[in-house]
Formats: C-alpha cells, sequence, structure tokens
C-alpha cells in the first residue's frame, strides 16, 4: 500500500484499491463527478454576476477558492482513465504518441506537461515526492531515469510486451533501460553535428566533419551548444565530448572550442530553432531535430563527427506512488507496441524494435549501423561521477561569467 | 462590510504576504545557514542584476523618446485617422511581450523579413540575440505602455497656459517644451517607470532572444526548474527581488500620488491646427503605428504558412495550424475557464482594497501598500513563492498546488495592482455627500454600498474586468512557476510551442489569444455604448 491510499482511506473512506482488473471505480467516479459539478456552479455563478450582489458574491469567490481550492483540480486523481504524463518530448512526439495511444485507448485522457525540460521534471517529482501528481516521467536520456531512480522517485513496472533489454550497435552494447524495470529506453538518437548548409553555402565555408573542426577560426562567431547546467541534455552533449576527448583533453578542446562559440543557451530546444533559422550556422545536439527540420524543408544536415557519435537514448518509466498505475503501466507497455514503434520515425526517432518494419526503412537501426563511422560507449564511471558532474559545471560557470 | 474587509485581508496576507515572507525568510536561512553558498553567487548576482538594470534602462529611456513627441503630436494635433492610430497602438497592450520577441525573430532575424529587405538595401548583417533584440522587442511592446499614461497627462493640460503662450508668440514645439511637458513630468515619470518595471520583470523574451545577456527573472525561472541548480539560489535571488521591488514601489507610489493631483484638474485639452504640424504628426503617428503593427503581420503571416526557414515569405500557404490547434482545444478553454473565475475574483478583491483605504484607515493605506507589490515584483517571484508556500498543503483535501486553484490565486494577486487602480480612480470620482445621504437615513454601511456606490462604478468595473481579461489570458511568467498538469494555458501554448522552434502553431494560438481579446474588449465597449 502505498503512502496517498493511507490519505486517501484517511480522508473519504473510500478503498484504496480497485478489484483487480477493474478499471473504473463507482465510487471514486461519483465522487469525482462531484467535484466537476461544483465546478459548473461555481463558473456559472461567476459568469451570472450582476453588480448588486458583487460582494456576496465575492465573499462567496474568497471562501470558495479557499476552501474548494480543489475544485478545478488536475485530471483527478482518483479516476483510471486518466493519465499525466510529465514530458520534455517535442511537441510533435507528443502530438504522435497521444494520437497513438488514442487509438489503442479511446477511454483514457492522458494530460502532458512539459515544466521546462527534463531537469524540471525531476524537480517536480522532487517536490512532489509525497504526493505525486504525475504517473508518468517520459522523455529524456536514461542518464536522468538512473538519477530519478537514485532519487527514489521511480518504481519498477514490470511489462508484458517484449522490449529489447540491450542493443547491440556498431560493435558496442548498449543496455535498454533499467534491468529492475525502473525505465525503459524506447527510442534512440545520437550526438552530433547540426549545420545549416545555406548559412555555411554563404559564408563559403565547408561543412565540419569532426568536434576537432569546430575549433578552426573560421567557424568563430558560428556555432552555439546549450549549458549542461540547465538541461539534461545539454549535458549529454558536454558528455559526448568528454567521451570523445577523454578526461585530459576534453578541456583544452573547449576552451579552443568556447572562442568560436556565439551563444550558449538556456534550453537545448532553442539551439535547433536557431540554426534552422540562420542565426547561428552549426550545433552540437542530436540528430532527431535536424532531421525533422530537414524535412521540413529546413536547409539541415547532421555530421556524425569522426570522434564517434554518441548515442542519446530516449526513455518512460513510472513514477513512484503514480495515482493511475494500471494506465500507466499499458503507457509504457505502448511504447514497444509494433504500432508506435512503427510510427516513430514519422517524427524522426529511431525505434530500438529491429523486428518493426517501418515506412521510414532509412531511420532503422539496421541502415544507421552502416552510416555512423564510430560508436562511443557511453562510460558508466563517468557518466554518474559526481566529481565529473562538478567539474562540467564549474568549467562552463566559467565560459559564462567570461562573455 | 467589515467581514468582507476581513476576507480580502485575510486572502491577500495568505496569498502575497505569506509566499513573499516566506522567500524572504528562506533566503536569510539560506544565508545564515553555515553549508557554503554557491561559488560565484554574488558575482552572478552582480551581473544578472546589472544586465537587467542596463536592459530596462536604456528600454524606458528608448520608449519615451519614442512615446513622449508620440503623444504630443497625437493629441494636441488634430489627424484625420487617429482612431487607426489607437488601434494600432493598442495591439502591444493586448498581447504578451514574448509575442513581441517571437515577431522580432521573425522580422529581424538573420532570416527575418525586414532583415532580407535592409540587406537588399546593402545593410550589413546584424544578430539580435542578446542585448539588441531583447530592446528592440521591449521598445516596440512597451511604447504604447508609455504612450496612454503620457497621453492621459497631456489632455489635463489647462487650455488656457497654452492659449497664453502662443498668444505671447510661442510656437508650438516651445510651447510644448516650455509649458506642456514640464507640466507633464510626473505622468512621463510614472510612464518611464511602467516601462522600466515591465522590461525588468519580463521572462519570455529574455528566453526566446536574450542568447547569452542573461537578465535576473529568467535566471530565477531558469535555476528554479533545473535539479542540478542548488535550490538556494532562486530563493535568494528572488527575495533580492522583493526587497528591490519594494525600494521601487514606495518611489512609484510618490510619482503616481503627484500625477493624480494633476489629473484632477479639469480642463478641455487645446490642439493645434497648423498644416505643417498636421502633416508632420500624420506621417509621425501612421509612421510608428504601421512599425508597432509589423510584429503582428509577421505572426498572421507565419500562422497561415508552411515551411519558413531562410525564404522572405513562407514556401506555401495553409489552415493546417489553426486546424491543429482548433483540434484540441483544451489550452483555449483552459485559459476561458480561469479567465471566468479570475475575473470576478480579482474585481471583488480589488474592490475591497480600494474601499478599505477609505473605511479602515491606516490599515487599508498599507494594505494598498501591499497590494501594488506585484506591480513591481517580476511574475516568476511571485509565482515561485506561491509554489515554495503552498506546495504540498491541502485545503478541504485537496492539494492547493495541483489544480486550477493556484493558477487562479497567482493571476489574482498578480493582477490586483492594475484592477484596483482602475477601481480606485472611479471611487474618487464618487460624491462621498450621497453616502453620507444613504447612512443618514438609517440604511447599513452595506446597503449603502450596494444601492449607491456599485451602481456609480458599474462602468469602472467594466473597465476593470476587461483590464483582468487581458492581463490574465496574456499571463505567462507566474503560469511557468505553478503550471498543475492539465491545465496548459493559451500562453503557454504560445510559449512552448515558440520556444521549440513550432512557429506555425504558436503563430495561430496567438492569433486567436488575440481574437479573444480584440472580441472581449469590443463586447465592453458595446455595452457600455448600449447603456449609456
Amino acid at each position: 500500500m502505498r503512502a496517498s491510499d493511507v490519505e486517501l482511506k484517511g480522508e473519504v473512506a473510500i478503498p484504496a484499491d480497485p478489484p483487480p482488473g477493474c478499471d473504473f471505480h463507482p465510487r471514486r467516479n461519483a465522487l469525482s463527478f462531484g467535484w466537476q459539478r461544483a465546478t459548473v456552479v461555481l463558473t456559472t455563478g461567476v459568469e451570472a454576476m450582476r453588480y448588486r450582489c458583487a460582494v456576496a458574491l465575492g465573499v462567496f469567490l474568497v471562501v470558495g477558492t479557499l476552501a474548494g481550492s480543489g475544485l478545478s483540480g488536475p485530471a483527478d486523481p482518483l479516476l483510471e482513465r486518466e493519465l499525466v504524463v510529465y514530458s520534455s518530448i517535442f511537441k510533435d512526439g507528443a502530438d504522435l504518441i497521444q494520437a497513438e495511444f488514442k487509438k489503442a485507448y479511446p477511454d483514457v485522457r492522458v494530460s502532458w506537461l512539459n515544466p521546462g525540460g527534463t531537469e524540471a521534471i525531476l524537480k517536480r517529482l522532487e517536490a512532489e515526492a509525497a504526493a505525486p501528481r504525475a504517473d508518468i516521467m517520459h522523455s529524456g536520456s536514461s542518464l536522468e531515469y538512473q538519477v530519478a531512480k537514485t532519487m527514489r522517485l521511480l518504481q519498477p513496472t514490470p511489462i508484458s510486451l517484449e522490449a529489447p533489454a540491450f542493443l547491440r550497435f556498431g560493435g558496442v552494447t548498449l543496455p535498454l533501460g533499467d534491468r529492475e524495470g525502473y525505465f525503459y529506453v524506447t527510442m534512440m538518437q545520437w550526438i552530433g553535428l547540426g549545420v545549416n548548409t545555406a548559412r555555411l553555402r554563404e559564408l563559403n565555408l565547408p561543412i565540419p566533419t569532426s568536434y576537432e573542426d569546430l575549433t578552426k577560426p573560421i567557424y568563430q562567431g558560428l556555432i552555439v551548444v546549450p549549458l549542461p547546467q540547465k538541461s539534461s541534455t545539454a549535458y549529454t552533449t558536454v558528455m559526448a565530448a568528454y567521451h570523445a576527448f577523454g578526461k585530459d583533453r576534453i578541456w583544452g578542446f573547449w576552451d579552443r572550442l568556447d572562442r568560436n562559440i556565439k551563444i550558449y543557451t538556456d534550453s537545448s530546444s532553442l539551439i535547433y530553432t536557431l540554426v534552422r533559422r540562420g542565426e547561428v550556422a552549426i550545433l552540437i545536439g542530436g540528430n532527431r531535430s535536424v532531421w525533422r527540420d530537414k524535412a521540413d524543408g529546413a536547409p539541415m544536415e547532421f555530421i556524425f563527427p569522426k570522434e564517434g557519435a554518441y548515442p542519446f537514448d530516449n526513455s518512460v518509466g513510472m513514477v513512484r506512488g503514480a495515482p493511475h498505475p494500471y494506465v500507466a503501466q499499458r503507457f509504457i507497455e505502448f511504447h514497444f507496441s509494433r504500432e508506435l514503434q512503427a510510427a516513430l520515425p514519422d517524427i524522426h526517432w529511431v525505434p530500438v524494435r529491429r523486428d518493426v518494419r517501418t515506412k521510414r526503412p532509412d531511420l532503422s537501426l539496421d541502415v544507421l549501423e552502416r552510416q555512423i563511422p564510430r560508436m562511443i560507449l557511453p562510460d558508466d564511471r563517468l557518466i554518474h561521477s559526481a566529481e565529473v558532474r562538478a567539474e562540467i559545471f564549474r568549467k562552463f560557470d566559467e565560459y559564462v561569467r567570461r562573455r | 462590510m467589515h467581514v468582507f474587509y476581513v476576507l480580502v485581508l485575510l486572502y491577500v496576507a495568505a496569498f502575497l504576504l505569506i509566499p513573499f515572507g516566506r522567500l524572504i525568510w528562506d533566503a536569510i536561512a539560506a544565508l545564515a545557514s553555515p553549508v557554503p553558498l554557491p561559488e560565484g553567487l554574488w558575482s552572478r548576482l552582480y551581473r544578472l542584476t546589472r544586465n537587467s538594470l542596463m536592459l530596462a534602462s536604456l528600454a524606458t529611456a528608448l520608449s519615451l523618446a519614442i512615446a513622449t513627441p508620440l503623444a504630443v503630436l497625437a493629441t494636441k494635433v488634430r489627424l484625420p485617422s487617429q482612431g487607426l492610430f489607437y488601434a494600432l497602438l493598442a495591439l502591444p497592450l493586448v498581447t504578451p511581450p514574448f509575442m513581441s520577441g517571437f515577431a522580432t525573430i521573425l522580422l529581424l532575424g538573420r532570416r527575418g523579413i525586414l532583415t532580407q529587405g535592409l540587406g537588399a538595401l546593402g545593410v550589413p548583417e546584424f544578430s539580435i540575440y542578446g542585448l539588441p533584440g531583447l530592446l528592440i522587442t521591449h521598445v516596440m511592446h512597451f511604447v504604447p505602455y508609455a504612450f496612454l499614461l503620457i497621453n492621459a497627462g497631456l489632455r489635463s493640460v489647462p487650455r488656457h497656459l497654452e492659449e497664453a503662450a502662443t498668444t505671447l508668440g510661442s510656437g508650438f514645439w516651445a510651447v510644448m517644451a516650455r509649458i506642456v511637458l514640464p507640466y507633464v513630468q510626473p505622468h512621463v515619470l510614472a510612464g518611464a517607470m511602467l516601462v522600466f518595471l515591465a522590461s525588468f520583470g519580463d521572462v519570455g523574451s529574455a528566453l526566446l532572444v536574450g542568447g547569452d545577456f542573461r537578465v535576473l527573472p529568467a535566471e530565477i525561472y531558469t535555476s528554479f526548474v533545473s535539479i542540478t541548480s542548488d535550490s538556494r539560489v532562486p530563493v535568494i535571488y528572488g527575495a533580492f527581488v522583493i526587497l528591490f521591488a519594494m525600494g521601487v514601489l514606495l518611489l512609484v507610489r510618490r510619482l503616481m500620488l503627484r500625477a493624480q493631483i494633476r489629473a484632477q484638474f479639469r480642463t478641455t485639452t487645446a490642439s493645434y491646427e497648423e498644416p505643417g504640424l498636421r502633416w508632420v504628426a500624420l506621417v509621425v503617428c501612421l509612421g510608428v503605428g504601421m512599425v508597432l503593427f509589423l510584429p503582428y503581420v509577421a505572426i498572421f503571416i507565419a500562422s497561415i504558412g508552411t515551411a519558413w526557414h531562410t525564404s522572405l515569405l513562407p514556401a506555401g500557404w495553409t489552415v493546417g495550424h489553426f486546424l491543429r490547434v482548433l483540434r484540441d482545444p483544451a489550452p483555449i478553454l483552459t485559459s476561458l475557464r480561469l479567465v471566468a473565475v479570475a475575473i470576478p475574483l480579482t474585481v471583488v478583491i480589488s474592490i475591497g482594497v480600494v474601499m478599505m483605504v477609505r473605511d479602515w484607515g491606516r490599515i487599508g493605506t498599507a494594505l494598498d501598500y501591499v497590494s501594488q507589490l506585484p506591480f513591481a515584483i517580476p511574475g516568476v517571484v511571485l509565482g515561485f513563492g506561491l509554489a515554495k508556500a503552498y506546495s504540498g498543503v491541502k485545503l478541504a483535501g485537496v492539494e492547493f498546488a495541483a489544480g486550477g486553484a493556484i493558477l487562479v490565486t497567482a493571476y489574482t494577486i498578480r493582477r490586483l495592482a492594475y484592477t484596483s487602480r482602475v477601481i480606485t480612480a472611479g471611487v474618487e470620482r464618487i460624491d462621498p455627500r450621497l453616502e453620507e445621504a444613504s447612512l443618514s437615513l438609517g440604511a447599513s454601511r452595506l446597503r449603502t454600498f450596494g444601492r449607491v456606490v456599485l451602481p456609480q462604478l458599474r462602468y469602472v468595473l467594466a473597465a476593470a474586468a476587461l483590464i483582468t481579461l487581458v492581463k490574465v489570458i496574456t499571463e505567462l511568467s507566474a503560469t511557468l512557476m505553478v503550471l498543475p498538469p492539465g491545465w496548459v494555458t493559451m500562453s503557454v501554448f504560445i510559449f512552448q510551442w515558440a520556444y521549440e522552434g513550432f512557429i506555425g502553431p504558436a503563430a495561430a494560438m496567438s492569433m486567436l489569444l488575440l481574437l479573444i481579446v480584440v472580441v472581449g474588449t469590443a463586447l465592453a465597449s458595446l455595452l457600455q455604448r448600449e447603456r449609456a
């Protein structure tokens, strides 16, 4: 029994768990219907307000807001046909997953919230740990899910569909999630260089092919990188370079690169907008958004750097004490369904299931394996090292301070 | 009435004083803690404050430099298309600043419409990201704010002063420089303060076009949402902003008082009809009006354009973005639901604050000062304070911060300053003898208020409701800090989609937001006209 269930019992004396296999609990729904009706009554009352009863209504509203602050509550946490997803996935991704999931579960209403990236999701989940509002932590690299697991923000979720446990790719073997089922990797991309070819052509500059190329003076003021202190994607980006150059050479490389960087953004999503519109010519980031922009007609190309492409997986996990665990479990399972895995290339994500045929074979693991010149195997000791993290933050604080 | 006042007092104390007090207390605790503070905290705070002050000061100076002559020409010279000019000027008033930031990218980004036009004229390439982009965005957005205040001041200048100066041989510009502008100095200062505070507190534009130029409110937001940041950083920065804003507010109140004293002279406005002057006024007013209108043209084009990356105009045209937005109307319905509750609540509480100033002496005055604080404090700090103070707190068995109630509360508190100022202006015009007569005839205070005061305030309340509508539906910064799941508003939708580079749906939603505000404004004015 979870902490939230105990509270529920104490306050409204409703049985904590629905009967096995039952999604719909009559008493829970009756209760939430009552709240919804109260909302309607209040709203109607407000709309019909006349100045003569303003004072009386004001008192009612003040008291109402204070006492019934939950009447306009979120997707009702007592309903099993609701699902609250905290996700940092881009809007096109959320739209696609929402549409596909709706086909399979038409009665479930999914509320998506992006509080400002995966870091923000972790912060929210930590703040809400005593009374979780979200069911699902969605999107972001497995690195962040490992942090969430350590912070006891996730709960293990056995799933019935066969999710691949490992990915053998480019001579390396990558784990696709957590052994105990705290999180699962659902789709893949890689860290490399995104370039605006039109902008480089205008400037008569060659397309860089390696990280080292970016340090050349010809690219001065043409590069954008997100700040690792503010974004997990950005942290993964720096990790990619850290792995490529190693502990001894990374800061020598980045000191030279820093001279060419025009902007350090607080957000990892902004870098794609800046390069797509030609404000800056080159980014260090994931291939997914670059391929999306290219498909949309932007003069963009993604380059897998010679030093190696770093895998940037995308994961999903159930929040510890999720208010709707049954639907949450199905939502996670759904990510490995044939339907969704086949649809992922539509939004330029690479599915992790090799056995699924898609409309975009060019975005399959088999084809990409032949395209990527060299893979980098993430080193767990580096990724989870507190010293390395502190070192990265200290260095980037310096870079920002110098500007 | 006293029960009502106590409830209002409790509301303001619970949702304004406690969150701000808690932030200051937590900041003191963080400073007193033996755990060392993050390295470089103070130098970063200094740099952020310097950047924020520099941006706000430059935006204020430039806005005044444009708004002052503009207001002089628009008010003192009779123009043939004055209605059109005022309509163009009203657009930035009814849209959030980040929409202007978004438009700045479309217009003046490296591939912007204007940039390409300027490039064809031989103007060298420039980058807007950083201080230049923020400055352009804020000036384009805040000029109308300063304009309206100066305009109100100019209308209060006694006609005979100008006539006397003209009779004595002074020309138009000499009269303006020596007589009119010194007279409206408090309004100019009030306008300056309004622009300064709005620019200082803006988050959305800073995140969109700020580039490497970091400002305090945006840093508070990004530190608050990041798990890797030391959680004491936004607390200390937030408390600093509150104390800074309290000082600024004292100054603002003094300026406002001076402005109100001058405004009490009732007079007709002198107007000048020299033909040359009319042409100058026409060209300047319509020119500035068109420039301020340009961002909305760009947003409209984006809302019906397909791919728009490097070409002057989009590759094709579509209604797909509108269909996408209307297919899932949840943000629109959420905004309308929130507005429907927040407007009456804000108006009712504002009435309470205003009446308490009259009836409860010092307590009322203190409450009035406190209720003006959110005017000077950025929305992120208010949202942060509410989120910290009420995280996990349950009211009537339901978590307060988990639903729309926290949004309604944030909006009510944040917009209290605007609404209560409008109602104050209305209450000051009510003849106290009418209330005295009612009371002396034996009516209770509540009955007198309901039968005598409120009927006289009906149009003022409609105006207050309209201002609240505009300010609530366009609110972003506090919303970002407290946003519960399932409560994405139109503003948040626009911001998030624009931030991720999906300009089409963001622009389509922007147009719908604009439409709602324009329809609301039109209905309110129609209603008022019918009643009149």
